[in-house]
Protein backbone atom coordinates (compact mmCIF):
# COMPACT_ATOMS: atom_id res chain seq x y z
CA UNK A 1 0.00 0.00 0.00
CA UNK A 2 1.05 3.45 -0.53
CA UNK A 3 1.18 4.84 2.48
CA UNK A 4 2.17 8.64 0.89
CA UNK A 5 0.26 9.19 -2.07
CA UNK A 6 1.52 12.76 -2.98
CA UNK A 7 5.67 11.21 -2.74
CA UNK A 8 4.23 7.92 -4.15
CA UNK A 9 6.09 6.06 -0.81
CA UNK A 10 5.18 2.31 -0.16
CA UNK A 11 4.83 0.87 3.39
CA UNK A 12 7.25 -1.69 2.35
CA UNK A 13 9.71 1.82 1.59
CA UNK A 14 9.03 2.79 4.68
CA UNK A 15 10.32 0.00 6.82
CA UNK A 16 13.26 -0.38 4.71
CA UNK A 17 14.34 3.46 5.33
CA UNK A 18 13.46 3.54 9.27
CA UNK A 19 15.70 -0.22 9.36
CA UNK A 20 17.97 1.94 7.70
CA UNK A 21 18.39 4.41 10.68
CA UNK A 22 15.38 6.62 10.28
CA UNK A 23 13.63 7.20 13.06
CA UNK A 24 12.10 10.48 13.38
CA UNK A 25 9.26 11.68 11.01
CA UNK A 26 11.32 14.83 10.17
CA UNK A 27 13.99 11.76 9.18
CA UNK A 28 11.70 9.44 7.47
CA UNK A 29 10.65 13.00 4.95
CA UNK A 30 14.15 13.79 4.53
CA UNK A 31 15.12 10.25 3.57
CA UNK A 32 12.73 9.68 0.90
CA UNK A 33 10.05 12.53 1.12
CA UNK A 34 7.12 11.07 2.54
CA UNK A 35 4.88 12.53 4.74
CA UNK A 36 6.40 16.16 3.39
CA UNK A 37 3.00 17.55 1.14
CA UNK A 38 -0.42 17.20 2.17
CA UNK A 39 0.54 15.28 5.70
CA UNK A 40 -2.40 13.42 5.56
CA UNK A 41 0.09 10.10 5.92
CA UNK A 42 2.24 11.04 8.82
CA UNK A 43 0.25 10.05 12.23
CA UNK A 44 0.44 6.47 10.14
CA UNK A 45 4.19 7.14 9.68
CA UNK A 46 4.25 7.47 12.96
CA UNK A 47 2.73 4.66 13.96
CA UNK A 48 5.22 2.82 11.85
CA UNK A 49 7.74 3.93 13.71
CA UNK A 50 6.81 3.20 17.55
CA UNK A 51 8.34 -0.10 18.81
CA UNK A 52 6.62 -3.35 18.26
CA UNK A 53 5.92 -5.71 21.41
CA UNK A 54 5.95 -8.57 18.77
CA UNK A 55 9.04 -7.30 16.82
CA UNK A 56 10.64 -5.71 19.44
CA UNK A 57 12.60 -2.34 18.68
CA UNK A 58 12.28 -3.20 14.53
CA UNK A 59 12.30 0.43 13.50
CA UNK A 60 15.11 1.40 15.99
CA UNK A 61 17.11 -1.35 14.51
CA UNK A 62 19.34 -0.19 11.79
CA UNK B 1 -36.21 24.09 4.94
CA UNK B 2 -33.81 24.84 7.59
CA UNK B 3 -32.17 21.24 8.84
CA UNK B 4 -31.11 20.04 11.51
CA UNK B 5 -27.13 20.46 12.33
CA UNK B 6 -26.44 17.24 13.57
CA UNK B 7 -28.14 16.09 10.18
CA UNK B 8 -25.94 18.54 8.09
CA UNK B 9 -23.11 17.48 10.04
CA UNK B 10 -23.85 13.81 9.73
CA UNK B 11 -24.23 14.16 6.01
CA UNK B 12 -21.30 15.94 5.15
CA UNK B 13 -19.27 13.24 6.92
CA UNK B 14 -21.09 10.96 4.70
CA UNK B 15 -20.07 13.17 1.26
CA UNK B 16 -16.59 13.05 2.46
CA UNK B 17 -16.36 9.35 2.42
CA UNK B 18 -18.08 9.56 -0.93
CA UNK B 19 -16.08 11.76 -2.24
CA UNK B 20 -12.82 9.57 -0.91
CA UNK B 21 -14.23 6.84 -2.68
CA UNK B 22 -15.12 8.53 -5.92
CA UNK B 23 -11.28 9.37 -6.43
CA UNK B 24 -9.86 5.75 -5.12
CA UNK B 25 -12.04 3.90 -7.43
CA UNK B 26 -11.51 6.43 -10.19
CA UNK B 27 -7.68 5.80 -9.82
CA UNK B 28 -7.84 2.05 -9.19
CA UNK B 29 -10.26 1.59 -12.25
CA UNK B 30 -7.49 3.49 -14.57
CA UNK B 31 -3.98 1.69 -12.57
CA UNK B 32 -6.99 -1.62 -13.68
CA UNK B 33 -6.68 -0.69 -17.02
CA UNK B 34 -3.24 0.46 -17.29
CA UNK B 35 -2.00 -2.66 -16.29
CA UNK B 36 -3.97 -4.64 -18.63
CA UNK B 37 -7.13 -5.92 -16.46
CA UNK B 38 -9.66 -4.53 -18.53
CA UNK B 39 -12.70 -6.18 -17.51
CA UNK B 40 -11.70 -5.32 -13.51
CA UNK B 41 -11.14 -1.84 -14.59
CA UNK B 42 -14.66 -1.35 -16.35
CA UNK B 43 -16.57 -2.74 -12.82
CA UNK B 44 -14.45 -0.45 -10.63
CA UNK B 45 -14.66 2.48 -13.08
CA UNK B 46 -18.87 2.16 -12.75
CA UNK B 47 -18.38 1.78 -9.25
CA UNK B 48 -16.67 5.18 -9.19
CA UNK B 49 -19.38 6.98 -11.13
CA UNK B 50 -21.93 5.14 -8.83
CA UNK B 51 -20.08 7.21 -5.88
CA UNK B 52 -20.32 10.40 -7.81
CA UNK B 53 -24.08 9.94 -8.28
CA UNK B 54 -24.29 9.55 -4.69
CA UNK B 55 -22.17 12.73 -3.77
CA UNK B 56 -24.42 14.34 -5.99
CA UNK B 57 -27.81 13.21 -4.32
CA UNK B 58 -26.20 14.10 -0.95
CA UNK B 59 -25.03 17.53 -2.00
CA UNK B 60 -28.97 18.19 -3.22
CA UNK B 61 -30.01 16.87 0.06
CA UNK B 62 -27.29 18.63 2.35
CA UNK B 63 -28.61 22.17 -0.05
CA UNK B 64 -32.07 20.77 0.78
CA UNK B 65 -31.65 21.44 4.48
CA UNK B 66 -29.61 24.81 4.03
CA UNK B 67 -26.51 23.77 4.85
CA UNK B 68 -23.51 23.78 2.94
CA UNK B 69 -21.99 20.52 1.10
CA UNK B 70 -18.51 20.15 2.30
CA UNK B 71 -15.96 19.16 -0.62
CA UNK B 72 -13.06 20.44 0.58
CA UNK B 73 -12.59 17.44 2.93
CA UNK B 74 -11.35 14.08 1.90
CA UNK B 75 -10.24 11.27 3.98
CA UNK B 76 -7.18 9.59 3.17
CA UNK B 77 -7.12 8.18 -0.38
CA UNK B 78 -6.11 3.81 0.05
CA UNK B 79 -4.19 3.09 -2.75
CA UNK B 80 -2.80 -0.21 -3.53
CA UNK B 81 0.69 -1.29 -4.99
CA UNK B 82 -1.76 -4.25 -6.91
CA UNK B 83 -4.62 -4.47 -8.12
CA UNK B 84 -5.45 -7.86 -5.65
CA UNK B 85 -4.09 -5.50 -2.87
CA UNK B 86 -6.61 -2.65 -4.30
CA UNK B 87 -9.49 -5.02 -3.73
CA UNK B 88 -9.01 -5.41 -0.54
CA UNK B 89 -8.44 -1.13 0.64
CA UNK B 90 -11.83 -0.40 -1.88
CA UNK B 91 -13.59 -3.72 0.40
CA UNK B 92 -12.12 -1.50 4.11
CA UNK B 93 -13.60 1.33 2.61
CA UNK B 94 -16.96 0.44 1.52
CA UNK B 95 -17.50 -1.71 4.78
CA UNK B 96 -16.67 2.06 6.48
CA UNK B 97 -19.50 3.38 4.45
CA UNK B 98 -22.12 0.78 5.45
CA UNK B 99 -21.61 1.73 8.99
CA UNK B 100 -21.43 5.27 8.62
CA UNK B 101 -24.53 4.86 6.50
CA UNK B 102 -26.15 2.73 9.00
CA UNK B 103 -25.45 5.64 12.08
CA UNK B 104 -26.76 8.52 10.19
CA UNK B 105 -30.53 6.28 9.14
CA UNK B 106 -30.43 5.85 13.33
CA UNK B 107 -29.79 9.19 13.53
CA UNK B 108 -32.17 10.71 10.85
CA UNK B 109 -35.01 8.52 12.24
CA UNK B 110 -34.26 9.44 15.84
CA UNK B 111 -34.92 13.34 14.85
CA UNK B 112 -38.01 12.68 12.91
CA UNK B 113 -36.04 13.61 9.32
CA UNK B 114 -37.75 10.67 7.33
CA UNK B 115 -36.82 12.03 3.94
CA UNK B 116 -33.00 11.61 4.98
CA UNK B 117 -33.34 8.37 6.45
CA UNK B 118 -34.99 7.16 2.78
CA UNK B 119 -32.01 8.54 0.84
CA UNK B 120 -29.23 6.79 3.23
CA UNK B 121 -31.54 4.02 3.02
CA UNK B 122 -31.30 3.64 -0.57
CA UNK B 123 -27.30 4.74 -0.25
CA UNK B 124 -26.85 1.77 2.10
CA UNK B 125 -28.29 -0.87 -0.38
CA UNK B 126 -26.14 0.12 -3.39
CA UNK B 127 -22.75 0.52 -0.24
CA UNK B 128 -24.45 -3.27 0.91
CA UNK B 129 -24.41 -4.61 -3.05
CA UNK B 130 -20.44 -3.58 -3.51
CA UNK B 131 -19.46 -4.69 -0.22
CA UNK B 132 -20.81 -8.05 -1.42
CA UNK B 133 -19.23 -7.88 -4.75
CA UNK B 134 -15.57 -7.12 -2.89
CA UNK B 135 -16.09 -9.93 -0.64
CA UNK B 136 -16.61 -12.22 -3.83
CA UNK B 137 -13.83 -11.04 -5.39
CA UNK B 138 -11.50 -11.37 -2.25
CA UNK B 139 -12.70 -14.55 -2.18
CA UNK B 140 -12.27 -15.63 -5.56
CA UNK B 141 -8.40 -14.38 -5.04
CA UNK B 142 -8.22 -16.39 -2.43
CA UNK B 143 -9.85 -20.04 -3.63
CA UNK B 144 -7.95 -19.00 -7.07
CA UNK B 145 -4.58 -17.46 -6.16
CA UNK B 146 -3.71 -13.88 -7.68
CA UNK B 147 -2.75 -15.39 -11.12
CA UNK B 148 -5.65 -17.40 -12.00
CA UNK B 149 -7.94 -14.75 -10.78
CA UNK B 150 -6.47 -11.96 -13.07
CA UNK B 151 -6.28 -13.82 -15.84
CA UNK B 152 -10.23 -13.79 -15.69
CA UNK B 153 -9.88 -9.73 -15.80
CA UNK B 154 -8.13 -9.08 -19.32
CA UNK B 155 -10.77 -8.43 -21.13
CA UNK B 156 -14.01 -6.61 -21.30
CA UNK B 157 -17.34 -8.22 -21.49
Amino acid sequence: MFVCVCRAVSRSQLLAVMAAGADTLDEVERTCGAGGDCGTCRAEIADLLLPRPDKGAEPEAA
Amino acid sequence: MRGNSRIVDMLNDILTGELTAVNQYFLGAKIARHRGYEHLAHKIYDEALGEMKHAERLMERILYLDGLPNVQKLEKVRVGEGVVEQLRLDLDTEKQSVQRLNAGIELARKHADNGTAELLEDLLGSAEGHVDWLQTQVTLVKDLGDTQYLAQQLHKG
